[in-house]
């Protein structure tokens, strides 16, 4: 598909509403705001965000250009940002700022030459998303140049910017006290987010990530609970909880149980036969693995 | 069926899944590990190459295994450092071969320049619970196994 055909395409997305309806159905929830991505039919991709969480963006940017995006599990701010943009790296690096770590690969076949400005995957790196940060970013594309290389975020010559930004690192304890009330927020995807980093990330209050990861042990969301088990695993704390986490109805618990093992034959054994058949093979594989092990002993 | 018959299919489906594969013990093996059903399930490690015996590291390497049971997902890896990346997909779902090798040499006119630290992203095309083993490894630039960890950042 020619540049020109998929922002044609784009354009007809956003004006029968597509978008909107897949911006929701990307977990957008009531406390975010939909995140839009247009084109003005002048070769302009237009972006405008209100107090969006980065996962919605990233999913829109995704879901309307077909680019494959990576980006950290925590992504717990949001954005602000009205953006105009020629390429797609330059529209990344308006909503990540000009700070942000991106990588660009762009397809190696010749249709590329048409697609100049479209790459086909993107990673988004070593970019701080940890503060609640408020941007607010008008670029203008009147002096942009014309031949950007697309393989590298430029800043488009003295674009005009106005920027608002309000950031504060937050300390250690700051920082355990907003994932432990993350934990309780409605979105059981950001919920799952917290219940892991809390598993990675430094804490001070060893008590209560205790008790907020053994409490995301009983979660109505699945996700939110195999992240509390790998968290307790990681701090080496689950004990009976694998064990009993065997148990769960949903196969996306019983699976992270499995991962998890490694030594403990009994449960290992107890998961062939479980009724799904990833979690079957992932035990019978382990099992051998041990066997193997023992065996050489 | 009863419950107890029941299982016994389960196992023996489930050992000859296993039967497929040759257990590896090396150090820098990941041995059967699991992606969850959300399509964006990703694992995210970091391997750390230092110098040792081997010497300097110049470079990572990794490869990719699709492991049982055969499933939609091809199974992709990344590794990425600074502003690099490179990728390696294991395109044959439950056969005992691993993907081709992802390389990833950070400084290329630097002989000892692959010291530090490289993200590993393990991720799958498609919806769908996956298993998979990853082989890692730190190498020189003349190919010797260099100093190699391995911490797990992120696990779906």
């Amino acid at each position: 598909m020619t540049t020109s055909k998929l922002q044609t395409a784009i354009s007809l997305m956003f004006r029968a509403g597509l978008f909107f309806a897949e911006a929701n159905a990307y977990g957008a929830s009531q406390a975010d705001t939909p995140f839009f991505i247009d084109t003005e039919n002048t070769g302009v991709f237009r972006a405008e965000a209100r107090q969006t969480r980065w996962e919605s963006v990233f999913n829109g940017i995704a879901h309307v250009t077909g680019i494959r995006i990576h980006y950290p599990a925590q992504t717990p701010g949001t954005v602000t940002a009205v953006c105009k943009n020629k390429t797609i790296p330059q529209l990344m690096e308006c909503l990540l700022g000009s700070e942000a770590d991106l990588v660009f690969r762009y397809p190696s076949d010749s249709q590329q030459k048409e697609q100049v400005n479209l790459p086909a995957e993107i990673w988004v790196l070593n970019t701080s998303f940890d503060t609640e940060r408020i941007t607010v970013k008008v670029n203008e594309l009147d002096r942009c140049t014309p031949d950007d290389t697309p393989k590298k975020p430029v800043t488009c010559g003295q674009r005009k910017t106005t920027s608002t930004t309000t950031e504060a690192t937050p300390s250690i304890a700051d920082k355990t006290r907003q994932l432990l009330e993350a934990t309780r927020i409605a979105d059981p995807v950001l919920r799952a987010d917290a219940v892991a980093s809390l598993a990675t990330e430094d804490q001070i209050d060893d008590a209560a990530v205790h008790e907020a990861l053994a409490t995301a042990l009983s979660d109505e969301n699945p996700n939110v609970r195999a992240q509390a088990l790998f968290g307790l695993t990681q701090r080496g704390e689950a004990g009976a909880a694998l064990q009993a986490a065997l148990q769960d109805s949903d196969a996306a618990v019983r699976l992270m149980v499995v991962d998890i093992v490694e030594n403990d034959s009994a449960i290992l054994e107890q998961a062939l036969g479980d009724n799904d058949e990833t979690v079957r093979s992932l035990a019978a594989l382990k099992l051998k693995l041990l066997s193997h092990i023992t065996g050489s002993q | 069926m009863n419950a107890v018959s029941l299982q016994n299919v389960f196992l023996t489906a489930a050992a000859l899944a296993a039967a497929t594969y040759t257990a590896s013990t090396n150090a820098h093996d990941l041995n059967f590990k699991s992606l969850g059903k959300n399509a964006k399930a990703t694992d995210t490690y970091e391997v750390t190459c230092s110098t040792d015996g081997g010497g300097a590291s110049y470079k990572l390497q990794v490869r990719v295994r699709d492991d049982a049971p055969l499933a939609g997902p091809l199974v992709s890896a990344q590794i990425i450092k600074d502003s690099k990346a490179t990728n390696t997909t294991d395109l044959k779902d439950g056969d005992a071969n691993f993907s081709a090798a992802a390389t990833l040499v950070p400084n290329p006119s630097n002989p000892n320049g692959g010291n530090g630290v490289y993200t590993v992203v393990v991720d799958k095309t498609k919806a769908g619970a996956e298993n998979y083993s990853m082989q890692y490894h730190c190498l020189s630039k003349t190919g010797e196994h260099t100093g190699t960890s391995l911490i797990a950042r992120q696990n779906q």
